[in-house]
């Protein structure tokens, strides 16, 4: 999709609870885009813990998360469902 | 820290007073300040077991004290976020409900709608749901309220399944699909299927079954087989009656075949005494005439005879043996070279060449087919004959072919007609060889076909029996 914009923000050494606070406060703030498809989220992260918890949360939120692991880091891309 | 200085020793009064009470003032105030911090304490106290409540709630770990202090939690406002978190979560919900509720109503619209039986159970074999086809088919008269909670076994199965063909049992005992084909009950035959439907933890909760009425099916299925059966038996009558009167007829041909080689004897050999007693008092054109009656009648002689042997063929019971088709090729070429010892003529015979049938049978099939390509190869000054096998889409198939005169493809099916010739006088026959050919191949439930193309030879294939032990 090549209209969407990406909102990156970096949390690594954060851990929980901070890490899935500071994500969902994001998604908070762009509920509207994300829901529509105008915007994704990608978090990066090196807490394992919130891998699930971020995932879980945005599902109940309605939307899809994608984690992949690059060396040390987690991505937890956030879009619409 | 107190900040007041003490002036008792100064003896001003008014100084005194003003100090006492500025004493009692800042004693209040610290007193008060004590008990907002505590109450602010308590408040924030109160936010954060909230919080970590909460965060329990979503999975994870509770608040820090170090990582948020009384004055950061309320600016951080966590308990907003996850308010604000659950706010749209609630808001997810209720839009996954309307959906789950649209599925649930096409699901009851196809539930009511499907001409099946449809009947769901649960572990105990008790009805929890049923369609209205069901009801049709197994619950006629009964009221919604006496059949609910029902062993399935009794009020559907009517305990006529025994528990080794129960779908039911099957799918309890692990199945992920189960049917009983061709039930028959009540004089109406289904095909029943069962499928489970699984907690989340995995175990079977429900089973679904469905009873698909097959009874017009199995009816026409049966008047079909019926008919099949009649048109077989039919068919094998007028096998039987075209066998019998084809054998007549082989007999007729053979009855009349032989009856007239005996007036034609007379014709022969009376032609023979006048030709050669009396041929003194004919004239040249009498002579000529007598001739040619003679040359007619050894040709009838010929006919007549292949007429014989042709009907012969038809009528000989086929021994079916391992037969050594190379030994009969290698025979046939030797008694082909012995005939005209003059000709040169390559032979390429196959070693190996086996099948199933009649020795004697195929013997004539070497001969005609062999002695065909010796005859139209005549004019070939280096004539080749080859005699071989090939594989064709795995089938065995051998062949015989020449290099020889050929014929036209036009006319391929004129080849295994009896007294059909695709050639004239210059080439000797009765034109009855290749429909031998064709009536023993058939015999030995084989085929034959030929190939060529005019002027650059010709090759016969032929299909038979394969012989399983060589």
């Amino acid at each position: 999709m090549e209209n969407v914009q990406t909102l990156e923000f970096d949390i690594t050494g954060q851990i929980c609870p901070s890490t899935l606070l500071i994500t969902l406060r994001e998604i908070n703030n762009n509920i509207a885009a994300l829901k529509s498809g105008a915007v994704r989220l990608l978090v990066k992260t090196d807490n394992r813990d919130c891998t699930n918890t971020i995932p879980e949360a945005a599902s109940n939120m309605g939307l899809t998360a994608a984690v992949q692991k690059i060396d040390a880091v987690y991505t937890i891309l956030i879009s619409k469902e | 820290m107190d900040t007041i200085p003490d002036t008792s020793m100064t003896g001003n009064n008014a100084e005194t007073d003003e100090i006492t009470a500025l004493r009692q003032e800042l004693t209040r105030l610290r007193s008060a300040n004590e008990q907002l911090t505590n109450t602010l304490q308590l408040r924030t106290g109160y936010i954060r077991t909230k919080v970590n409540q909460l965060l329990n709630v979503m999975g994870t770990k509770p608040l820090r004290d170090e990582e948020l202090d009384g004055n950061s939690i309320v600016e951080f406002d966590p308990l907003g976020i996850i308010f604000e978190s659950f706010r749209h979560i609630l808001a997810s919900l209720k839009e996954k409900n309307s959906q789950l509720q649209l599925l649930h109503d096409e699901m009851v619209a196809i539930f009511s709608a499907v001409q099946v039986g449809i009947m769901v159970v649960d572990r105990d074999f008790r009805v929890i749901s049923f369609n209205p086809t069901m009801k049709n088919i197994f619950f006629t008269g009964l009221e919604d309220g006496a059949i609910f909670g029902e062993l399935c076994s009794r009020i559907a199965c009517n305990g006529q399944i025994p528990d080794e063909f129960c779908a039911v049992r099957k799918i309890l005992e692990g199945a992920e699909f189960a049917s009983f084909k061709s039930w028959e009950v009540r004089g109406r035959i289904f095909d029943v299927e069962a499928a489970p439907i699984h907690d989340s933890a995995g175990l079977v909760t429900r089973i679904v079954l469905v009873y698909n009425e097959i009874t017009g099916l199995k009816k026409a299925q049966n008047e079909l087989q019926q008919m099949n059966t009649e048109l077989e038996l039919r068919v094998a009558e007028r096998t039987a009656q075209y066998q019998e009167i084809n054998q007549e007829l082989e007999s007729f041909c053979y009855s009349v075949s032989h009856d007239l080689r005996a007036p034609l004897r007379h014709v022969s050999s009376f032609t023979t005494i006048l030709a050669e007693e009396y041929s003194n008092k004919l004239d040249v054109t009498g002579r000529d005439m007598l001739v040619r009656i003679c040359r007619g009648s050894e040709k009838m002689g010929r006919m007549i005879d292949d007429l014989l042997r042709i009907s012969r063929v038809s009528l000989t019971e086929v021994n079916f043996v391992a037969v050594n088709l190379t030994s009969l090729a290698e025979s046939t070429a030797a008694m082909l070279r012995d005939s005209d010892p003059e000709r040169r003529v390559t032979f390429n015979i196959a070693k190996g060449l086996s099948a199933r049938g009649d020795a004697a049978l195929l013997g004539i099939v070497m001969q005609n087919l062999i002695g065909n390509a010796w005859k139209y190869s005549a004019g070939i000054s280096a004539a080749v004959i080859e005699v071989g096998m090939k594989k064709i889409a795995g089938k065995e198939v051998f062949f015989v072919s020449d290099n020889g005169v050929g014929f036209d493809m036009t006319y391929r099916d004129k080849l295994f007609r009896v007294f059909e010739r695709l050639h004239g006088e210059e080439f000797e026959g009765s034109g009855i060889g290749l429909a031998t050919v064709q009536r023993i191949i058939s015999r030995h439930r084989g085929e034959v076909w030929a190939e060529s193309e005019v002027g650059t030879g010709a090759t016969f294939y032929f299909t038979l029996p394969e012989n399983k032990l060589k």
